[in-house]
């Protein structure tokens, strides 16, 4: 590590260059730069440097209005989990750790660097000491552990606890050192430490009023690029500039979400010059598309999504949901040892692997994608995101419409019609299946239609459920359906996924392996790939790897496609720059021509 | 007078009570459940999802769940809505009467201006009508009345974004304002936000007035004391919208209380399209979430708002009309 | 006001099927319940009016080609409404597919003739449940009168007391209905305006000196209700379950635009108008066709109730 004082000089040094850079007046000015200087107690000091003028200004000032489908619902980073509240909060806190927007690695961001212990079960991190609380406080190590420690408390009701889970403690060692003892060791725990940062002096210390606090709605007291200046619920949220913000103040004077209730209308709105900046469904891709042949100034960038869209075959029997282990000691939840439970009653149609491959082979992936999806995804081939570059599985061969093979595998399952019409029978059962999504999302109702369709034809007797969210949830999680289009997203940039596909989240209304997906070497591998020691992603990749090519043999979902997101935005934005983990990354290099 | 608005309010109760019962039993019979909704994340385990249920109450049978509902229990930290404690909603975790409040003002502000400029119009529309009675203008408002009512709210509203806001640029496409970082409320800037949403949700209204106070004033015009009024030689124009439209009006003030009702229903579809901030948006976004506490409180407020309306009605259509008299 | 017994009390409580509050009172208020012989006068009125008579054709062609949409799809435009083709999205109206093709490829027309089938069903089908529990229940409170009418009354002004589209928003969006379903709660909901006006015939007729006189004359009360109250109430009820097809037709398609509809594969005139509205830009015939579609039918039941009820009430030549 570099000494401190030779750190300050550098910081120093590159807030001059960028000055230099980014002076906008011709004539020479004073600029003013707060330099924290380290002597015995810290004092920030004034520091004043010389700027000489140059020729590419960057135009200072304006404010953007973007669009959000849903209002935010809580502006606390350990309390929200819903995607409008996060893309706010990204803007006002910082977290300890962070995803590189391109990569998708880990990366630091108060974090300024860390090791790791011999056994892997210990990280010393060490913090940034430059950033500080819009109320002048500096941020500590302090602020990280109150943070994670309130996320642990009983006082506070947060989806967030899985994040500690593998916590053993959080250690202050000083004002920026931090060190945290996990007691297993799994490769993905640093993935839970990128939720944005609290500032524990704000709050009673044993985290008593956290959840009632007006922080919660407004956020006054933050450390991200912007601050905040108000919340009007269903109307829109206003950020303003940080001044003091460490990376030096953004471009922008301000940042202004407006929701929006109608998709058409937020489209008309960017039509119309309403908003900046938004991501837009597939469907109007070509609307943006045809603006900007025809010299619209629009500009329009495409990034993978984390997640994909997929059909869920349920295995076991959904009149007859039962828990995927043996509850040796009766206690209705895993314990670590139970074993799988082999006697659980299968479905009685989909069980079958035949039938699920004539199923997959029934699948127009190429015109989905094309048509259903309007081009704006890519070809999914198992359970890992092509983005994930080391652990993606590129020599598998996905499947593609084969009506004949379809045919033939059902033929083999004894799945039987006479001559070309009307529904196969086995044994005087008749091939009759439902298929559920949910209202509302007009992709997967259309995806549904299509396949309902194209079964029908191969001597299927298709039911559509098209059912309210909440009713597909319940059902999905309760185990009782046949079939489900559905999809995840937010599967973050590391391929664990055990929850998928491991037995002991087979659990009836409460776990998420509500395929009851069961294969040995699978269950293996994943916990194998999850507890790698020294987690090198060429060992882990090696897992995942074969994982990918067990799950696409067994075909539990048949794969649709990784959806492509698309930012559109006015040109006169600039430096705006998305990756496929993060589009906010440089908020604060973002700036309007005028 | 005293005693006959008393015994309405005391005829209020069981109607409320009626509504809490349906409401309440209708949602908790549904199927599914806000917890895996609330949960429908693989990080969550089953034990944190049960810690929920219990704690907001929903381990409970659905009766015992009403009782707690209405009369509070310490347990699930409520004091009951006969106390006006409508609860936190489940996804904000806000109390719901404070995030009722926050949108009331905007679906006041469009529901009433939707109201009055229906009034305005169709009261007028329909007199003149009824006067040309047989003429092109009282044909045309007549075609244009229902059409007005047949036309699907959302599709009329899409079009008029398309062409005023999109194609022409004279409006905007919606909210309440034009945000800026000032926080400034133009005047201007507001009306011009208000233009579309208004003329989408009293399209109906206008509709409906102008057919109804047409029927009333010919109702009215035919009546004997107008055929005098005009044989004495009192000039038409005076007798028609002095007399005959003075007594039509009378009746309106009974539509207040079902006006009450459409409009809030109208403002469901209306707010969605134009991104209004108000009750009818949340009510939509309570329903897919099913937040039950704030869907509740949406719909017994609503309710209480017709159930107040129907009541001033009444007590309106007894002081205005000097025919009826209280027994 | 106080009577609560008069049949044409203007409390604004009578009022109200769920979708069409307005114009059920709108007709209540206006309505003649006097006995007439309808019968010539009536149909003479409607052949002079010829804007009811252009709106009736429309309807029973529009009815007649949603009958036959089976026929019509196979062996006209020989099309199967449901089958797909990925290769032909958001083709325009074409000698092939007169009215164009959807985001997945099927013929609009022959669709739009199915969605109509199903949407004219609904709309009747959800009035005629209302139109029959409404008399049964108005003729019931009429009947027994005392604590019977009393509870009545009591669930009528509660329902009517809920915005309804609310209350159609829970059960719609909680218990994702079947168009079956669909026809049950609509009709569920949307019977308390015929209640009230079977209910208050009833009771106005007791002060008739006619019924008073066949009441003397020894006929039950029964007998009364069916002889001389129904006819006296039906062709009122006739006009508001008219205009309630029309409000039914016009409510699904609100219902589809919140995603609440009747759910695909079956196709309503309201589920493809909200459908479209997401790809008005890829496809404007599917915008318009059936947006119009459902105006023009809705307009029609209107004016066709309208002219029904200016057919009926004499004051009003």
């Amino acid at each position: 590590m570099i000494s401190r004082s030779k750190w300050l000089a550098m910081i120093s040094l590159l807030i001059i260059a960028s000055f230099v850079l980014a002076a906008c007046k011709p004539e020479a000015i004073i600029q003013t730069v707060e330099v924290p200087v380290e002597v015995e107690v810290e004092v920030p000091v004034e520091v004043e440097v010389l700027i000489t003028p140059t020729p590419e200004p960057i135009p200072q000032g304006g404010s953007i209005v973007e669009s959000t489908f849903a209002d935010a619902q809580i502006l606390n980073p350990i309390l929200s989990s819903d995607s409008a509240s996060s893309d706010v909060i990204a803007k006002l806190f910082l977290g300890l750790l962070t995803l590189d927007e391109f990569s998708g690695e880990v990366i630091g961001e108060l974090a300024e660097s860390w090791t790791v212990s011999e056994d892997g079960l210990t990280y010393t991190f060490t913090l940034r000491d430059d950033v500080t609380w819009t109320d002048g406080t500096p941020v500590t190590a302090n602020d990280v552990k109150f943070t994670y420690d309130a996320i642990g408390s009983e006082l506070v009701d947060t989806p967030r606890k899985s994040n500690i889970e593998l916590v053993e403690a959080f250690n202050v060692i000083d004002d920026y050192t931090l060190e945290i003892v996990f007691h297993t060791l799994d490769c993905t725990a640093l993935q839970n430490f990128t939720l944005g940062i609290l500032p524990a002096h704000m709050y009673a210390a044993d985290y008593s009023d956290i959840m009632d606090s007006t922080l919660n709605d407004e956020p006054t007291v933050t450390n991200g690029p912007f601050k905040f200046q108000e919340w009007v619920r269903d109307t829109n949220v206003t950020l303003v500039r940080n001044e003091d913000y460490y990376l030096g103040a953004p471009n922008l004077d301000g940042w202004i979400y407006r929701v929006f209730a109608d998709t058409s209308a937020e489209l008309a709105a960017f039509l119309a010059g309403e908003i900046d900046v938004f991501g837009v469904g597939p469907e109007y891709v070509s609307v943006i598309e045809g603006e900007i042949a025809k010299g619209s100034p629009f500009e329009m960038k495409k990034f993978f999504n984390d997640g994909y869209t997929y059909v869920g075959f349920n295995m076991a029997d959904p009149d007859n949901p039962e828990i995927g282990w043996v509850d040796a000691d009766a206690n209705e939840e895993f314990t670590e040892g139970e074993l799988y439970n082999s006697e659980q009653t299968p479905h009685p149609i989909l069980s079958d692997l035949n039938v699920r491959k004539a199923i997959a082979y029934t699948i127009d992936y190429t015109n989905i994608i094309n048509k259903v999806a309007f081009g704006q995804g890519a070809p999914m081939v198992a359970n890992v995101l092509p983005a994930v570059v080391w652990a993606y599985n590129a020599e598998l061969e996905p499947y593609a419409l084969d009506v004949e093979m379809a045919a033939s595998l059902l033929d083999e399952a004894g799945w039987t019609r006479a001559g070309e019409e009307g529904v196969r029978t086995k044994n005087g059962v008749p091939l009759a299946l439902s298929l559920m999504t949910n209202a509302g999302n007009e992709t997967r109702e259309n995806i549904a239609a299509i396949m309902k369709d194209n079964l029908d034809t191969l001597g299927f007797d298709i039911t559509l459920d098209i059912l309210e969210w909440g009713t597909v949830v319940g059902n999905l999680l309760g185990q009782q359906y046949d079939m489900v289009i559905i999809g995840w997203i937010g599967m973050g940039s590391d391929p664990e996924d055990s929850v998928f596909w491991a037995y002991r989240y087979d659990d009836p209304g409460g776990g998420f392996n509500f395929v009851s997906y069961y294969n040995e070497e699978v269950d293996q591998l994943l916990f194998e790939a999850k507890s790698l020691p020294g987690c090198s992603t060429e060992g882990r990749g090696e897992k995942y790897k074969r994982i990918q090519e067990l799950i696409h043999e067994d075909a539990p979902y048949a794969f649709f496609y990784n959806p492509l997101g698309n930012v559109i935005w006015n040109t006169r934005l600039q430096a705006i720059n998305p990756g496929p983990w993060a589009t906010y990354y440089n908020v604060e290099e973002w700036y309007l021509t005028p | 007078m005293r005693a006959y608005v008393l015994r309405r309010l005391l005829q209020a109760i069981p109607t409320l009570l009626g509504i809490t019962v349906i409401s309440f039993s209708l949602m908790r019979l549904s199927p599914g459940d806000p917890v895996d909704l609330l949960t429908f994340n693989p990080k969550m385990t089953r034990a944190a999802r049960e810690t929920l249920r219990h704690q907001l109450c929903l381990d409970r049978s659905i009766a015992e769940q009403y009782i707690v509902w209405m009369f509070g229990n310490d347990e699930c930290d409520t004091k009951g809505i006969v106390r006006l404690d409508f609860g936190d909603s489940l996804y904000d975790k806000r109390p719901v009467l404070e995030m009722i409040a926050e949108r009331i003002p905007a679906t006041v502000e469009l529901t009433g201006l939707a109201l009055a400029v229906g009034m305005l119009i169709g009261v007028s529309a329909g007199i003149y009508s009824a006067v040309k009675h047989g003429s092109l203008f009282d044909n045309l408002t007549r075609v244009w009345a229902v059409i007005g009512q047949a036309v699907p709210v959302f599709w009329l509203g899409l079009i008029l974004i398309l062409v005023f806001a999109v194609q022409l640029g004279w409006l905007p496409v919606g909210g309440r304002y034009t945000l800026n970082l000032q926080s400034d409320k133009d005047f201007i800037d507001h009306l011009k936000h208000l233009v579309m949403p208004v003329f989408v949700l009293s399209t109906g209204w206008i509709a409906v007035l102008s057919r109804y106070m047409r029927t009333e004033t010919l109702e009215v015009i035919r009546q004997d004391y107008i055929r005098a009024a005009r044989a004495k030689g009192v000039p038409n124009q005076r007798v028609y919208f002095w007399h005959a439209a003075r007594n039509a009006l009378i009746p309106l003030v009974t539509i207040l209380g079902p006006a009450i009702g459409g409009l809030l229903a109208g403002a469901v579809i209306t707010e969605t399209i134009f991104s209004w901030p108000g009750m009818g948006r949340m009510t939509i976004e309570a329903v897919f979430q099913r937040d039950y506490t704030l869907l509740m409180a949406n719909v017994i407020i609503g309710s209480v708002l017709v159930v107040g309306g129907n009541l001033l009605s009444d007590i309106l259509y007894v002081v205005v009309d000097p025919r009826i008299r209280l027994s | 006001m106080a009577q609560d017994d008069s049949g044409k009390s203007a409390s604004s409580a009578d009022v109200s099927a769920p979708w069409g509050e307005d114009l059920d009172m709108f007709l209540e208020t206006t309505a003649t319940p006097e006995p007439l012989s309808f019968g010539k006068i009536a149909v003479r009125h409607i052949l002079r009016d010829r804007l009811t008579l252009i709106a009736m054709g429309i309807l029973l062609t529009l009815i007649l080609l949603s009958v036959l949409a089976g026929v019509i799809s196979k062996e006209v435009l020989k099309v199967d409404p449901n089958s797909t083709d990925l290769l032909i999205t958001f083709d325009p109206p074409s000698s092939e597919h007169w009215l164009g093709t959807d985001q997945l490829g099927r013929d609009q027309l022959s669709r739009l003739l199915f969605g109509g089938r199903i949407s004219l069903a609904i709309g009747f089908s959800a009035a005629a449940v209302s139109m029959t529990i409404g008399i049964s229940i108005g003729l019931i409170a009429g009947f027994f009168g005392r604590i019977v009418d009393d509870f009545i009354m009591w669930f009528i002004n509660t329902l009517q007391s809920i915005p309804t589209l609310f209350l159609l928003l829970i059960i719609v969006a909680l218990f994702s209905p079947t168009p079956f379903w669909f026809v049950v709660v609509l009709g569920l909901l949307g019977w308390m305006g015929t209640s009230r006006l079977v209910r208050g015939e009833v009771f106005s007729l007791r002060e008739r000196d006619y019924v008073t006189a066949a009441r003397a004359l020894g006929a039950s009360r029964l007998t009364l209700m069916l002889r001389h109250v129904l006819p006296n109430a039906i062709p009122i009820v006739i006009v508001i379950t008219m205009i309630d097809v029309g409000s039914v037709i016009l409510v699904e398609s609100a219902l589809s635009f919140l995603g609440l509809g009747v759910q695909p594969p079956t196709a309503t005139w309201g589920n493809m108008l909200s459908n479209a509205q997401s790809y008005f830009h890829l496809g404007t015939h599917l915008v318009i066709f059936p947006g119009l579609l459902i105006t023009i039918t809705v307009l029609c039941l209107y004016l066709l109730g309208d002219g029904l009820r200016d057919a009926l009430d004499p004051r009003l030549k």
